[in-house]
């Protein structure tokens, strides 16, 4: 870090979560500062998930030490949807079905809550449509899916093009992508990275958590960290997730150990 | 079975399985006076206040009587729908000894009057609102739903809440002291007989919205013909006990029975239904789908009983019944049967009991959506297939306000 | 079905009934009737302490006001409960055996026809065995190795007379003497049984295993199972049934009782072959049965495994009360009927505790004329934070003239609890049938198979040498059964 770094739009520091009562992060610290994309990396277990999680205010993530800011304010006093409002975004693994609420319903009450956060009148119903059709086209979504309930029915491929619908209408100023690739052919990865690309900018930043190097050939980190037994072990440039897609993380966690 | 008789029978205990989960404190109300002869009259306003936000006629009963079009009742009846008076005779009123037909046989021994609604042969008849308010103290309903062959009907029945009709009703019947607040609580006994001849098709819905002290025994015998189809659409809302008692019997060959209910308790509410469909016939069809929501201390119960006797061949039946508690001292409880005697059937159940889908309710929090707005959603999604079903967009609409508690 | 087939299932149907033979053994046995007099002589000659006489008699004065349950899904004459006897014994030197060698060679002849593993073939197969013949428990084996283990595996009267001082402490704690008709006879007039114990930390070295077998006429059988697993032991519990052919009815009213302490676990598997009668519905027992676990302990866990193919009638319920947080029920079981049997079986799970989980496997299969209904509650109480019930419920019909029914109950006073019920009812798919026929299977073979496979969820949960004999049993009770 430089010697006046202007405040960092996330900032670990030591951060110890809890799960269930279960030490989950045991001293994590990272800096993401606005305009930068990072790729965290690490074997199954090491707390990748947990990370976006507390980030975004999971019920049940506990943090029992350290600390956790987002914009220079601390998370752990904001609920789930005050972060949203915020400009936190998570991109789930697993994004959920909710049959019965309506997907173009919730896209637009999440826009208007965050417009009323930010003091702006609620969206032009008009103009909204017009816009998820544009975002929508651009993730080669079937126009069908405005009229289902969320996630309802998609296929595994369709959730996470929806998910990355969904930040590319709320604009987020932090997006956390969770294992975003995974479960994806290779022109589904294609759009859906296109899709993310276009969210790069100098105000935002990009946090992705993967297992494979493929999906960093698509979305260009500028920093990857090696997460391992909850903390960060390794960061480096984007050369580091090459080395470690040839030689694994084992050694990692022998060079830490030294 | 006279009104003494039947008052020193008592209603069934909770040993009787048709009543199993029927409220204990329906037994402490007098179903047994007779409801004056005198027709209380609600006024023009309180109609309007109770009356549903749907395009279609609307006939009015009020504690049993159906109220005079002269006296602002009712609006004119589609052309080959009648509503006339039955005669003791034609009502064939069973004798009670049974529990599970004892609501019909106290509705026949007090109602002021039976009345027969009928569709004749091969009319659509659009959609018709049977506007029911109540009445302080006993209100007794006997009420007979005919479709001729090929008839169709879409019903609303609006069990009110008549707040003000009620203040209203008393005043008119002379009661200068009479308030709402102070008369008796409501007591209503419904029996209603559906007879759809064959190809005939009644889409009914029930709106039951009683006032939160009143207390509602319903029994409804549906009978549906040849390739005929029952669709019943009861949404509980209102009452502080209200045991309703259905049977559905699918008496000719390719008919459809379908019951699709939305049930709401909260406070000290308690309501429960009791379902028996019987695919009498070959190549009937029956689903059932119910979803109830409990908060408060209230409890809520459905016993859905599928019987399929040797007749039934070919038959089918779905039941889905989802339960959500809202609160650590609601209780809701479900019987899922299944009486099969036939083997060349297809019948399925399947019931869930939990609260709010925590994930999902933090997927929606993560997209911005505030705690309460994101439950609301929740609980209007878990709702949405029954409602779905009503055939009244504008009534669907008024119904996504009042589906949380 | 076309008619071919329908033949080949009937002439199947006529399976016989391979443990219907009497062994000629002399008995004593108390003449018919039953006074709080038979009562005392039950107790007499049984050599019981006073607690156990007071005991039986308030249970038999209780259930002198009582009347017998009429909400089961099933049809018969009135029972004449003076008509029955209700203590059979075989006769005995006075002092009863010593050692298997001095067993009445003819009963050990009828536990050799029963496949029972009494002798070498129990030590080969690891199971020790308590074979209870009418009334009374003939032999346990494998004794030594138990007791060395500090597992207490008796009969019931021995249990008596050994251990009177846990009997006092947990018997009717599960099932109090008047918890139903059935289970307060029984505790009034039960004349045997098996008691089992296993202390703290143990984990019983070997499979236990009861065989009941009703011999006398006109005689009812009434024993009585108690196990207490103590904190952190673990026991795997085999019962087998079977009784004569006759043509009268006899009743079979047992009771078992289990308790598993704190991170303790019973498993008890049933294989429960009762005479069914004839193809005409004469003769066959009725197996009015009362079995209850209560999971007293922390992350208890009692298991039942049922596969129930005899009996005229069975009127059973093995339920769980899980009472210790964090404690598991379940309840798998597969229940057979056919010709003119009557099954009314199923299960409670009673949830107390927190986080209590409980699962309901259940498989009915009709034919014939039979009626086989599952009946269940699952119960979770305000207290039972965060309980799960899972229940599968389905059944298979096989002829036109059979019935299947369920009736389940699910009553839900807890908002973080989470219950799940799915039943499915269907016949036999004529599409599988088919396909199986079409590849040379015989009929009975494709049958077997298909319901083989219906019923595979269970069979996984029993002892293996068990899920032999109950898939052997599916196929004779069943042979050709498809309609």
């Amino acid at each position: 870090m430089t010697n006046t770094p202007p405040t960092p739009l996330l900032e670990a520091r030591d951060l110890h979560v809890e799960v269930n009562g279960k030490p989950i992060l045991k001293g994590l610290s990272l800096t993401v500062n606005a305009g930068e994309v990072h790729a965290i990396m690490g074997p199954n277990g090491s707390g990748k998930s947990t990370l976006s999680h507390v980030v975004a205010g999971k019920p049940g993530y506990t943090v029992t030490g350290g600390s956790l800011l987002y914009r220079g304010q601390d998370l752990q006093a904001l609920a789930p949807e005050e972060r949203a409002r915020a400009g936190i975004f998570l991109a789930f693994q697993y994004p959920l079905e909710i049959p019965g609420v309506n997907n173009v319903y919730l896209l637009k009450a999440a826009l208007n809550a965050k417009r009323k956060h930010l003091g702006q009148p609620e969206v032009d119903a008009f103009e909204f449509l017009q816009l998820v059709k544009a975002k929508m086209q651009r993730m080669q979504m079937d126009e069908a899916f405005l009229s289902r309930g969320v996630n309802e029915g998609f296929s595994g491929g369709e959730k996470k093009r929806n998910e990355v619908l969904q930040m590319q209408i709320l604009e987020p100023t932090l997006a956390l992508l969770d294992e975003t690739d995974s479960g994806l052919d290779i022109d589904a990865l294609k759009v859906v990275s296109a899709g993310v690309n276009d969210l790069r900018s100098p105000d935002r930043a990009i946090v992705m958590v993967t297992h494979y190097q493929r999906l960093l050939d698509y979305i260009v980190p500028d920093f990857v960290h090696v997460l391992a037994d909850g903390r960060i072990l390794l960061s480096g440039g984007k050369e580091l997730a090459l080395e470690l897609e040839a030689r694994g993380y084992d050694w990692v966690r022998a060079q830490d150990a030294a | 079975m006279s009104i003494d008789n039947l008052r020193a029978l008592g209603l069934p205990s909770g040993r009787d399985e048709a009543w199993k989960y029927a409220a204990r404190t329906l037994s402490r109300r007098d179903w047994w006076s007779a409801p004056s002869d005198a027709l209380s009259l609600p006024d023009k306003a309180a109609i309007d206040a109770a009356v549903l936000p749907v395009e279609a006629p609307v006939l009015v009963f009020a504690g049993g009587h159906a109220v005079p079009r002269a006296l602002g009742g009712f609006g004119a009846l589609p052309a080959g729908v009648s509503l006339r008076p039955l005669s003791e005779d034609a009502v064939k009123a069973p004798t009670g000894d049974s529990g599970e037909q004892r609501i019909a046989a106290i509705a026949a021994a007090t109602t002021p009057g039976a009345w027969e609604l009928a569709v004749a042969a091969n009319v659509d008849a659009g959609s018709l609102q049977l506007l029911h308010l109540p009445a302080p103290g006993t209100g007794a309903l006997v009420l007979r739903i005919r479709l001729a062959r090929g008839a169709r009907l879409q019903l609303l029945e609006s069990l009110a809440d008549g707040e003000s009709a009620l203040a209203g009703a008393t005043s008119a019947a002379g009661s200068a002291t009479g308030s709402a607040a102070n008369s008796p609580a409501p007591t209503l006994t419904r029996w209603l007989q559906v007879q759809l001849a064959d190809g005939a098709s009644l889409t009914h819905a029930i709106v039951q919205q009683l006032p939160l002290d009143a207390a509602l025994l319903e029994q409804l015998d549906v009978s549906v013909g040849r390739d005929a189809t029952y669709l019943g659409l009861p949404v509980s809302l209102g009452a502080q006990a209200a045991h309703t008692a259905a049977h559905l019997s699918l008496e000719g060959p390719g008919a459809f029975g379908h019951w699709q209910q939305f049930l709401r308790v909260d406070g000290n509410q308690h309501t429960d239904v009791q379902l028996t469909v019987t695919h009498a016939a070959a190549n009937t069809t029956s689903t059932q789908a119910v979803r109830a929501l409990a908060g408060g201390r209230s409890r809520g119960a459905f016993s859905g009983k599928v019987v399929m006797p040797p007749s039934a061949h070919g038959a089918d039946s779905a039941q889905s019944i989802r339960n959500l508690l809202l609160s650590a001292t609601a209780e809701l409880d479900t019987r899922p049967q299944l009486e099969i005697h036939v083997d060349d059937v297809k019948a399925s159940h399947g019931s869930t009991t939990g609260s709010l889908d925590e994930q999902a309710l933090f997927y929606l929090r993560s997209r911005g959506i505030g705690e309460q707005e994101a439950r609301r959603l929740l609980m209007q999604a878990f709702a949405a297939d029954v409602i779905a079903r009503l055939p009244w967009p504008s009534l669907r609409e008024w119904l996504a306000t009042r589906v949380l508690p | 079905m076309s008619t071919p087939e329908l033949n080949a299932i009937e002439q199947a149907v006529a399976s016989k009934y391979r443990h219907g033979f009497v062994t000629d053994i002399e008995s004593d046995t108390v003449p018919p009737g039953l006074d709080e007099d038979v009562v005392r002589l039950i107790s007499r000659k049984k050599d019981e302490p006073q607690f156990l006489l007071d005991w039986r008699l308030k249970a038999f004065r209780h259930w002198q006001t009582m009347t017998e349950p009429n909400w089961a899904f099933v049809k018969y004459p009135p029972i004449d409960f003076q008509s029955i006897s209700y203590f059979s014994a075989p006769k005995q030197n006075k002092d009863g055996p010593k050692s298997l060698a001095e067993v009445d060679p003819k009963l050990l002849e009828t536990y050799d026809k029963l496949g029972i593993p009494l002798h070498e073939r129990a030590r080969l197969a690891g199971v020790a065995v308590d074979a209870v013949f009418d009334s009374v428990s003939v032999a346990t084996t494998f004794k030594d190795r138990l007791s060395k283990a500090g597992v207490i595996f008796c009969p019931f009267s021995e249990a008596v007379k050994e251990h009177p001082e846990l009997l006092e402490r947990w018997l009717g704690t599960v099932v109090p003497p008047g918890d139903n008709f059935y289970a307060a006879l029984n505790s009034a007039v039960f004349s045997d049984g098996s008691f089992v114990y296993i202390p703290k930390g143990v984990r019983c070295p070997m499979e236990l295993s009861t065989y009941f077998r009703i011999n006398a006429a006109n005689t009812g059988q009434f024993e009585r199972t108690l196990i207490i697993a103590d904190e952190g032991s673990h026991v795997s519990y085999l019962e087998g049934c079977t009784a004569p052919k006759r043509d009268e009815n006899q009743l079979h009213a047992a009771v078992v009782e289990l308790v598993a302490m704190d991170n303790a676990e019973i498993k008890y598997s049933t294989v429960q072959n009762w005479y069914p009668g004839d193809e005409n519905g004469v003769g066959g027992i009725y197996n009015f049965v009362t079995k209850r676990g209560d999971c007293r302990g922390k992350r208890s866990k009692i298991s039942w495994t049922q596969v129930e193919t005899g009996s005229a009638i069975t009127w059973k319920y093995p339920s769980c009360v899980l009472t210790g947080d964090d404690s598991v029920g379940e309840f798998y079981s597969v229940a057979v009927a056919n010709h003119h049997q009557q099954a009314d079986t199923g299960t409670k799970m009673i949830h107390v505790g927190r986080n209590t989980r409980s699962t309901i496997v259940s498989k009915g299969i009709s034919a014939g004329k039979a009626h086989n209904t599952y009946r269940g509650l699952v119960k979770v109480l305000p207290s039972a934070e965060g309980a799960r019930n899972y229940t599968q419920c389905d059944s298979l019909l096989m002829g036109p003239g059979c019935g299947a029914h369920t009736f389940p109950y699910v009553e839900v006073r807890n908002p973080s609890a989470t219950v799940e019920h799915e039943a499915t009812t269907s016949r036999i798919g004529e599409d599988q049938l088919f396909y199986c026929l079409q590849r040379g299977l015989s009929a009975e073979d494709a049958v077997n198979m298909i319901v083989n496979g219906f019923c595979k969820a269970v069979f996984k949960e029993l002892p293996m040498e068990f899920a032999v004999e109950a898939q052997n049993l599916l196929a004779v009770s069943l042979e050709g059964a498809v309609g």
